[in-house]
């Protein structure tokens, strides 16, 4: 019984994921979020038909409404000088605050909101039910069943001209294909994905799946293929790791899943090889002393053979010449005489023939 | 590609040690209420022959409920269900009409109509607990409806109903002695949402509140001022907090009514849609109603 809840969890978190992670490269993150609000306008109007709060005339219409958001933002942002999240940021509050305005003057004494009508609680998920042939299953695993099998055939299906127009707008355009049709495809698709999970699992742990799972993956890939793969993989652990911890702490399933989301990322952004937080710092580290240690040898060159030699070379005050602290500086002198480049005669540092060539090879460098 | 391996292995781990449920079974009857109200009439008329659990505690508003890992379980497990019904319980009141309607009651359906209140724009008004007629009406449907279930204890249910009802009956009495004191142009509730019509009715007071029935609707400014107009045209200088209700509205009302030079203050919190706390000692429904009663007339006595 509870493991049905998980596998609505997990077939929202890989259905919303695989989009997301086109939603990141995009860099519009946060159209999920507006799509949770402006579906109000949309379950606002349908309402003013049908006067019925159980009507599924109302779902329809937020449905409609998040493809009309995702339309509008995107015939925004071909406009010049609105970029991603400026777009996001007008349409989200223009269609909120207009149904806002609409139910403060139309529908004051309405129960009119959005969790009336849609969004859902993964504790609650099991209990409405459809009968498929002899299968007797949560009508939200059904319907997210269909959404990520939907977008797995879609993605198949487009894989390189979707991965074209991701990456490389322009050259899309170039080689033929129309990116707009599949731009507006791929939106219809994140707008449906994004409502029918709304109704599944709510709409915070929503916003958290499309955007956390594929931005945690992007510390570690570089290519589409593994992006999404490792998107799968991630979004599929925490959303278990979450579960078992809300079965464990008695507390609500979508907030610990999205509080796993986010541990994971931090776990990425702080420690992942290459783009991680200390894998960064110490590349910065041994930058700095390579730099450091090549303005050593280009100081000595300047300084060799000249009269103020002995004051600027000497071993005992170069570093006051170079701002450096003097144990800083003993260890880059360590580290070139270990390597041949200077020589020490009576405590004046001189570079060697190997040092001549180093500077030379870094002048030609230049 | 082996470390993904790994982990899935590592999920699948996971996901088959999930499957592993545990079972705590209690021979009596397990009963799952929705709001502290409706859990305390099950608890007077049931007593020790049923176990209750209360999904929304002490000082939730209904509207901020959310559920937790472990009420899936209780649901699930549950002989019976009752709830209030009439949208209080929202999104989660289509969750229980979605289940075994057999073990299923909700209060709302058991109104009768003649008595139900509406709002303006037409929407059915939830708070019915606030009507002693129909609570006590509600007592019976509960106590038939748990002889359904324990036929044996039909006799316990029905003395118990009754009993309920005569506590009923000395509260309302109660109520209206205490309501006799106060003079009539004093008998304006104001509160911070629309949780007390069935009060007014049912002791004269014309009632008036910041928001609508939902707590979710926001106050805009216009409503707030004209508002603190009324309390200056009715001469009203109290106003109430509701325990599970923010205060900044209240306190917005108070300080638009100084605005235009009319001393307001706030009487008191008051009980809506839920129980007293225990610690205060109103954690049952006639507690409950009296303490409300006194701090409202209390209150608008000064």
């Amino acid at each position: 019984m509870s493991i049905e809840i998980l596998l609505v969890a997990l077939t929202t978190a890989l259905a919303t994921s695989m989009v997301g992670v086109f939603l990141v490269l995009r860099k519009l993150s946060m159209l999920t979020d507006a799509i949770s609000h402006t579906i109000l306008l949309g379950i606002v109007i349908a309402y003013y038909f049908v006067r019925d709060l159980h009507s599924p005339v109302l779902l329809i219409g937020a449905t409609l409404m998040g493809v009309f958001t995702v339309y509008l933002i995107e015939g925004l942002i071909k406009v010049k000088n609105v970029n991603e999240g400026a777009a996001i940021g007008i349409v989200f509050t223009m269609l909120f605050s207009i149904s806002v305005i609409i139910i403060n003057t139309q529908f004051r004494n309405v129960h009119l909101d959005i969790p009336m009508v849609l969004l859902g609680n993964l504790e609650f998920t099991i209990f409405n039910r459809t009968t498929i042939g002899f299968l007797n299953l949560p009508t939200s695993l059904v319907v997210m069943l269909v959404v990520l099998l939907l977008n797995l055939a879609l993605l198949s299906l487009f894989y390189k001209e979707i991965k074209l127009v991701s990456f490389d707008y322009a050259l899309a355009g170039v080689l033929g294909f129309t990116p707009v049709i599949l731009h507006y495809g791929m939106m219809t698709m994140v707008s449906l994905t994004a409502v029918a999970a709304f109704d599944a699992v709510g709409a915070i742990l929503v916003i958290a799946l499309m955007i956390g799972p594929p931005i945690t993956a992007l510390f570690f890939t570089r290519t589409l293929l593994k992006t999404l793969l490792l998107t799968a993989v991630i979004a599929v652990f925490n959303t278990v790791l979450g579960y078992q911890l809300s079965v464990l702490l008695d507390v609500t399933i979508s907030g610990m899943i999205a509080t796993v989301i986010l541990f994971s990322f931090m776990t990425a952004l702080v420690f992942a090889p290459d783009k991680g937080l200390i894998s960064r710092l110490i590349t910065l580290h041994s930058q700095k002393r390579e730099v450091a240690f090549i303005t050593f040898i280009q100081h000595v060159k300047n300084h060799q053979n000249t009269a103020d030699a002995a004051d600027e070379l000497a071993k005992a005050t170069i570093h006051t010449h170079l701002g450096w602290s003097e144990t800083f500086m003993n260890k880059l002198i360590d580290k070139a005489s270990k390597t041949g480049y200077i020589k020490l005669e009576n405590d004046v540092i001189g570079l060697t023939d190997k040092g001549n060539d180093y500077y030379k090879r870094l002048r030609f460098n230049q | 590609m082996k470390k993904m391996l790994v982990v899935i292995i590592l999920v699948l781990t996971i996901v088959t040690l999930s499957a592993c449920e545990e079972n705590g079974d209690s021979d009596k009857l397990q009963v799952v209420a929705t709001t502290t109200y409706v859990g305390e009439l099950l608890k007077n008329i049931g007593g020790d022959l049923i176990e209750v659990e209360v999904l929304m505690g002490v000082g939730v508003d209904p509207h901020d409920y959310q559920p937790r890992q472990s009420d899936t379980q209780k649901i699930a497990r549950a002989d019976l269900l009752v709830i209030n019904g009439l949208n209080l319980e929202e999104k989660m009141g289509e969750v229980f009409r979605n289940l075994d309607q057999e073990k299923v009651l909700v209060l709302g359906d058991h109104v009768d109509e003649a008595d139900l209140l509406y709002e303006a724009g037409g929407e059915v008004d939830p708070h019915i607990w606030f009507n002693l007629d129909i609570w006590g009406h509600l007592a019976l449907v509960v106590s038939e409806r748990l002889a359904d279930h324990l036929p044996e204890h039909g006799d316990t249910f029905a003395v118990r109903a009754e009993a309920y009802i005569k506590d009923l009956t000395m509260l309302d009495i109660y109520i209206r002695t205490r309501v006799e004191a106060l003079p009539e142009e004093n008998r304006v509730l104001v509160t911070a949402h629309d949780a007390f019509a069935y009060f007014g009715e049912a002791y004269g007071f014309e009632v008036h509140a910041i928001q609508g029935i939902s707590t979710e609707s926001e106050a805009s400014i216009a409503d707030i001022n004209a508002l603190a107009q009324l309390l200056v045209s009715l001469d009203i200088h109290k106003v109430f907090f509701e325990t599970s209700i923010p205060q900044a509205t209240v306190n917005a009302l108070v300080e638009a009514a100084q605005a235009l030079d009319h001393d307001v203050s706030v009487g008191g919190a008051l009980y809506s849609d839920s129980l007293g706390a225990p610690e205060y000692g109103h954690e049952t429904f006639l507690r409950t109603y009296r303490y409300n009663v006194d701090t409202i007339i209390d209150a608008l006595m000064e």
